[in-house]
Formats: C-alpha cells, structure tokens, sequence
C-alpha cells in the first residue's frame, strides 16, 4: 500500500488513457483499507484512483508492477486482481500509507470489469511506454511511423527485422513470467511439504482418508510431494511401464553387447530410440529398479563397487568368468591383464572390465598386482601352483 | 654354502602385492613365511632390523622390478611373530630375531653335537660352539650370539646345561 502516492488527476505529457472502472476497493496486502468504491483509470504510465467526492487521487506507477494475479469471485466477494509490486523508488511522493509490510495490493471490481482491466493493463506494462516518454515525443514517433511505412526491399527487411525483434520480447517477457511462476511453485511445494508433515505427526487425528483427499489435491496441482514419491517411490504405476518398455527396447541390444549394458548407455541408448519424449536420469534408474519385480528379460545389477548395469536375466555368470579367466590365463606369462587389456579383447566398455576383474579376484580367480605400471591381474597360481 | 633357490612366487608379480582376498591372501603369507625363512636360513640372517628391510634382497625381485612396500612387509614380518619365527627384541618392534629353528631345537641340536663329540661334563665357550673348527660342519656353526644364548638357555630349564660366566667370556657346562 506504500506504493501508492498522493497526486492530482490531471495527466502529465505523453501520458494517455487507456481504461478506466469504477466501484474499486484497495487491499493492503490481504487487508481491506477505507478507500473503496473510487474510480480506477489506467494510463499508459500510472493507475490512478479516485474516490468520487475526493479532489486528490492515489497514484501508482506501472513500473513497480511486477506480477498480476486475477481472483475469481464468489457468492460474497467480488473478483479481484493481486499485483505484485517491487520497491517504491526513494524519489518517490508521499503517499496515504508510509510504509507496509505487504509487497502486493489488491483492486476488489464490486462491479466487473475484473478481466478486461487485466489485460489493458498487462498490456500497457508490457509496452513500458513510460520509459520513452521522456525521450520521445508523439511527433518523432509519427515519423517512425512514416519511415517504417517505406516498401520495397528494405521496408519488408525493415518489418521483418520489426517483427523479430518483437519476438524476442515476447519470449523473454514469457520466460520472466515463467520465472515468477517457479519462484511461486517453490512456496508451493514448500506449503504442501509443512501441511503433509502436520499431517504425517497427526496421523491420529487426521483420517487417512483426509490425506489421501489433500494428496490428490496435490498431485491434481501438478506439484509432486516428496513425500508421496518416496511412499511410492519406484514403484508407481509410471515406472512399471517405463521398465516394460526399457526391456522391449533394450533386450536385443544388450544380448548383442554380451548381455551386460553400463546403466549410462541405458539411459542414452533410450533416449535416442524415444527421439523427443526424454527420459531423466531419474527415471530411467527407477524404471530399472523394478525391472526385476516384473520378471523382465533384463535386470539391473549393481556391482559392489556402486557401477550399476543392466543384464539379461538369463546371463551366465559362470560363462562370463571363464572369458575372463581365458584372457587371464593367456596373459599369464607376459604382464598379467589390466582393465583396459580386457576391455579390448572382450570388447567391453571399461568400467565393465574393472568389474570382471575384480569379480575374478573375489573369486579366488584372479590375483593382483600393484606396481607403477598400474592395477594388473593374474590367475591365481597360489591356489593352482601350490 | 650353495646358491639359495628362489621358489616361483618370488618372480610372480602378484606376490609383491598384499592380496585382498582373504584365502589367496592367507596363501601369500604361507609363502612369504616360508621364503624369508628358508631365505634367513640359507644367508644365516638371525636378526632383521625393520628399518633395513627395505634393502633385503628378499623382499625385492629387481628382475621383474617388484618389491614389497613397507607395510605389507610390516604384515609379513607380524605373521612371522605370530608363528614363532619371529621374536622382537623389544616392545617398538624395531628389530627382532628371526627363528628358522626354534630356540629349543636349537639347544637340542647342540646337545646332540655335544653328546656325539663327548663333551658333556665338560666346559665349551661360546665362542668355540658358533665359531669353533669342531663345528664348521653343523647348521648352528656362525649362529647369532643372541639366539645361542636362548637356546643353551632352554638346556639350562630342562638341566641339560649349566651357563657360566668367565668375565668377559661366557662358557656352558654340558651335564
């Protein structure tokens, strides 16, 4: 409410009114105020509100305005706009209320016109006239004008290059709009964190009907609680069917590859066959996470070293072993084997031969040795020798 | 004194690396107790320092450029105490004794050497036991002074000796 500042009704140059309603109430923040039922004139500059039997107006200048909001009405309360306002400049005139702990007010339409006020004046701060008033005058844009009326070549570049440009303001003005819209989702999900904490230390008083009734609520929102996803976590209905079609995907090209498949070309893999509709990392990691509970042709596996892959269900550790064990003992007598040995010979990817390896070496297969030349593995003649 | 005979694990580069598998590892101790004690035995090494053991040939293979970091010699050396072959001197485990025999079949050698050459009743030096000409041919000719102490001592509890001190020499009376 501190935003609005004591002024006349005449307008200044440049300044030109675009609409206009009547029976307006201002809110402070969520608060009625006393000024109600006064004449509401929007400008290309400012709002000016004017009670009827007053000679001095309230004015407020659109660049403050950084965010409008439209509130239905209902039975008793008439629709309403919320603007959202930044911090009034310094220079600023003394207005009815010195200073307010809300940064938004709120303009209550008793007689409509709610909508079309909305868009005259999400159009007139999207113009921003009042930043080339007092630059230009009327005059100098006529001449735009007649310049830009030119045909030929040029005139078409000149309009095309018109247009362009207003494109781009347009985009960037939808994205500040979409940046607002983040910033508000974030209290939002923060808002339905608290309320499904009360409601998870009231359990006893609350049914769990009601919980069910405020998670649906949530989720018809758009906004995923945290704490739903963790109850369903990977095993929503979402993810079955991700995995269903991972496995339908997939299953050839992992027998191809030797029946394992490093979870990262997974997650590529999918995403070049699925073109547009991307999958996050996420998602395909949850995806694969049931696989095994839907008895799927492919599991994941995760090897103790945290590397997680994806294999055919019917994959042979046994046979996998002796091909490593065949390269070990080939290299018996010439170095041993490193990661990188085996990941050429077999044809693997690295981090899968580092895994073989080590899985040998868990075995008793495979015996290691450590030296400036690096991490290379032996059969284990302890156990064949001895 | 012949040529001391390397077991194959000493040019296999796998035994210079302490083993994370708990039974090959286990396997890899046996073979290291083995060859540092039949390594001792053979180049007659009674005391090992562990400061010096770095420079040990045994611990290293230049051939195949491997050698046994610091600490797992450290573990090889724990696994020798812990099988008796090993005796620290003090409690820092700076140096210690390495036993190929055990002081008592040490002493029971001796016994033996001194029975077969009549001496019992009679008084030898030590000197005359480690470096003597009589006994150039037994496997406690050159033993560490320390170690001979030990094992006439084991004579001594079960009254097979009788250690006599000279001054500034120090005898033993087989009985």
């Amino acid at each position: 409410m501190d935003r609005w500042y004591w002024c006349d009704a005449s307008l200044v140059s440049g300044e030109k009114v675009e609409t206009s309603a009547n029976g307006i109430r201002l809110y402070d923040g969520d608060k009625k105020t006393g000024y109600d039922d006064g004449h509401l004139v929007l400008t290309n500059q400012r709002m000016l509100w004017r009670h009827e039997s007053k000679s001095t107006s309230l004015g407020l200048h659109l660049s403050l305005i950084v965010l409008i909001e439209e509130e239905a009405g209902g039975f008793t309360s008439s629709p309403k706009l919320v603007l959202h306002l930044s911090q009034p400049p310094h220079t600023q005139s003394a207005g009815p209320v010195a200073s307010s702990p809300h940064s938004h007010i709120k303009l209550s339409f008793k007689h409509g016109g709610c909508s079309a006020f909305r868009q005259a004046l999400q159009k007139a701060i999207g113009e921003r006239q009042w930043e080339s008033v007092n630059t230009s005058i009327p005059l100098a844009s006529k001449g735009n004008q007649g310049r830009s009326a030119h045909t030929g070549i040029l005139g078409i570049e000149r309009a095309i290059q018109a247009k362009q440009k207003e494109t781009n303001q347009n985009i960037s003005r939808a994205f500040e709009d979409l940046k607002n819209l983040m910033g508000l989702a974030k209290d939002m999900v923060l808002l339905s964190r608290n309320i499904s904490n009360k409601i998870r230390e009231h359990s006893g008083e609350v049914s769990s009907d009601d919980t069910v009734q405020f998670r649906s609520y949530l989720l018809s929102l758009g906004i995923d609680d945290p704490v739903t996803r963790d109850t369903y976590g990977s095993a929503n209905e979402y993810h079955h069917h991700l995995a269903r079609e991972l496995a339908k995907a997939l299953e050839q090209s992992v027998e191809e590859a030797g029946g394992v498949m490093l979870l990262s070309e997974v997650y590529c893999r999918i995403n070049r066959a699925r073109g547009l509709e991307l999958l996050s990392p996420e998602d395909v990691l949850n995806a694969c996470q049931v696989m095994k509970k839907l008895a799927l042709p492919l599991i994941m596996h995760t090897f103790e070293s945290g590397v997680q892959v994806i294999q055919t269900a019917t994959l042979d550790q046994k046979k996998v072993m002796e091909a490593t064990m065949e390269v070990l003992n080939r290299h018996e007598m010439d170095g041993g084997v490193s990661a990188g040995d085996l990941a050429r010979e077999c044809g693997l990817p690295l981090l899968l031969a580092r895994e073989r390896l080590l899985q040998a070496e868990q075995c008793a297969e495979a015996v290691r040795d450590e030296s400036s030349e690096g991490l290379r593995f032996y059969p284990n003649l302890f156990f064949s020798r001895a | 004194m012949n040529e001391f005979q390397w077991p194959w694990q000493y040019s296999f580069p796998p035994f210079f690396t302490l083993q994370s598998n708990a039974d090959v590892r286990k396997t890899q101790l046996d073979a290291w107790c083995a060859l540092v004690i039949s390594w001792g035995k053979s180049n007659n090494i009674s005391q090992i320092d562990v400061a010096e053991t770095s420079s040990l040939p045994v611990f290293k293979n230049p051939a195949i450029s491997r050698a046994l970091p610091a600490n797992s010699i450290a573990v090889v050396l724990d696994e020798l105490a812990k099988r008796g072959n090993l005796e620290w001197t003090d409690k820092t485990k700076r140096r210690g004794y390495l036993l190929w025999r055990s002081p008592a079949e040490w002493g029971q050698q001796i016994y033996t050497w001194a029975q077969s050459t009549s001496r019992l009743n009679n008084v030898c030096t030590l000197y005359e036991i480690t470096q003597g000409d009589d006994t150039a041919d037994q496997e406690f000719h050159c033993l560490d002074g320390d170690v001979l102490l030990k094992a006439l001592r084991t004579l001594e509890v079960s009254g097979k000796a009788e250690l006599m001190d000279f001054g500034d020499n120090q005898g033993v009376k087989f009985l």
